[in-house]
């Protein structure tokens, strides 16, 4: 028996056909039913109305007819192979047009039906490229930082589409040979959409184990950066939601309140840059661990005169060779005790054993500073 | 017995790698090129306080803006290899793990600290 209430949720994979013709739809939307339990379907009748679908849903094959008032499929098909090269496009051709067929595999649509077709025919297209999609597997309760952090270090080319249930959404991320190339969250790309992505919870993964060619590089930073970044802006609005229960935005006159606080007391702005300043070193340890996870004996020490004095005896190590400014350092003693720490007021050290992976840490130490 | 300036040119055959300095534990040099690095010129005294920090030390990883230092201590005292930031430090520490046991069998160059200085 086939369940009624099947969602996307439940990691239905969505198909939009485009075609201006109302009688073919219809009949596509009758036939293509029985397939519900594999994929749903969405409907648009231009190339112009497609693309407004597939900004806010997660689209996995387009089926479109060529001749369409508007957009037609040529022009949509451009639009999708820049926009959304990972998405297969079926052309609707009619019976003879080999010179139409020969522009559109040429414009990036990886397969045809000729009219009259039968459901069948397209239903089994369709089918054939949602295997693709998830060629390499899908993958569920593991975050998407971690396995983006293990796709480089396996220097695998795939693409994930990553689905979060809490936010109903999908983003697109693209791997070639373990660079970080691009990514697609809805309007966004590049390293914005990255971000987002990152910050997607309750996230499952499908992978597919191809990178499309026309996909460029647009991402200029590394992937620890982008993680960072996308944490720093989760405990932001953690931090905001915790401030300000009702309204995330500081009123106006709130603001006012702090710049005219008498002078003798620290203002608000003081204290919490002294808070945060104490805070420092938990908070590098917090984000340390939560790169790289709670094994590898990590544990945070406070850092004491020893250490205050260890940082300057390495300052002077770079000022030897000019190296500029001390990001992070490791230090295994002959107690076999070993130790991260960042520099800073007060520095930061943290204990690790010494298998640790010393040079993420380093990088994730290195955007801290 | 190995030949030091061998056992050097695999530390130097990463990529990223720009200095290679061996420092007795009596601060004396035993080996260096650091002619790929653009210095002016070492200070004696702040090479004797660095000295100072790593004698408990085994090995020390430091990243700083510009370069990348890896100490490993070795049995003709601390081995020093200066990088890109960027170089494959993985690899360093794999060539060292392979280099610091034979340098067992390596008799120490002129003593001096005067043969660090340019």
């Amino acid at each position: 028996m086939v369940p009624e209430m099947l969602s996307v949720q439940d990691g239905i994979k969505q198909v939009l056909i485009v075609d201006n013709n109302q009688e073919l739809l219809e009949s596509l939307k009758v036939g293509l039913d029985k397939y519900r339990t594999q994929f749903f379907t969405l409907y648009a009748n231009d190339g112009k109305k497609a693309l407004e679908i597939l900004k806010r849903e997660p689209v996995s094959v387009v089926v479109s007819d060529v001749r369409m008032p508007k957009m037609n499929g040529l022009a949509l098909l451009s639009s999708m192979t820049s926009q959304y090269p990972d998405i297969p496009v079926i052309i609707i051709t009619a019976y003879g047009q080999d010179e139409l067929e020969w522009l559109a595999r040429k414009s990036g649509a990886v397969a045809f039906v000729s009219k009259p077709f039968s459901v069948d025919e397209i239903g089994n297209k369709i089918l054939s490229l949602l295997q693709k999609e998830s060629d390499g597997g899908v993958i569920k309760g593991i975050s998407i930082g971690v396995f983006m952090q293990l796709a480089e270090m396996e220097e695998m080319t795939c693409t994930m589409r990553v689905y979060s249930e809490a936010a109903a959404r999908q983003g697109v991320v693209f791997f070639m040979q373990g660079k970080l190339f691009d990514a697609r969250y809805g309007t966004y790309s590049g390293e914005k959409a990255v971000v987002k992505i990152l910050s997607l919870e309750q996230t499952h993964i499908r992978i597919q184990n191809s990178c499309p060619d026309l996909v460029e590089s647009k991402i200029g930073v590394g992937l620890q950066a982008l993680l960072l970044e996308a944490m720093r802006l989760k405990d932001e609005a953690i931090s905001d939601k915790a401030e300000n229960p009702e309204n995330t935005l500081v009123e106006l006159s709130k603001q006012n309140e702090i710049t005219t606080a008498s002078p003798e007391q620290p203002s608000a702005s003081e204290e919490k840059a002294a808070n945060q300043k104490k805070q420092r070193p938990a908070k590098v340890f917090h984000d340390i661990q939560k790169e790289i996870g709670k094994d590898f004996g990590l544990s945070q020490v406070g850092s004491d005169h020893g250490w205050e004095h260890t940082v300057t005896l390495t300052l002077k190590i770079g000022d030897l060779f000019n190296a500029g400014r001390l990001k992070c350092g490791y230090i295994q003693k002959s107690d076999n005790n070993s130790n991260l720490f960042i520099p800073g007021s007060p520095s930061a050290v943290v204990r690790v054993d010494q298998t640790c992976p010393r040079d993420r840490i380093f990088r994730i130490a290195g955007r801290i500073v | 017995m190995y030949n030091m300036e061998t056992l050097i040119d695999d530390l130097f055959s990463v990529k990223g790698v720009l200095g290679v300095l061996v420092v007795s534990s009596d601060r004396s040099v035993v080996f260096q090129d650091l002619a790929r690095l653009k210095l002016d010129g070492l200070k004696e005294t702040d090479l004797e306080m660095s000295l100072l920090l790593f004698d408990q030390v085994e090995e020390a990883d430091l990243l700083f803006e510009y370069y990348r230092i890896y100490i490993r201590k070795c049995p003709l005292g601390l081995l020093w290899v200066i990088m890109q930031p960027d170089a494959s430090a993985a690899m360093i520490r794999l060539q060292c793990d392979i280099i610091v046991p034979k340098m067992k069998q390596q008799k120490p160059m002129k003593r001096g600290i005067g043969r660090l200085f340019m």
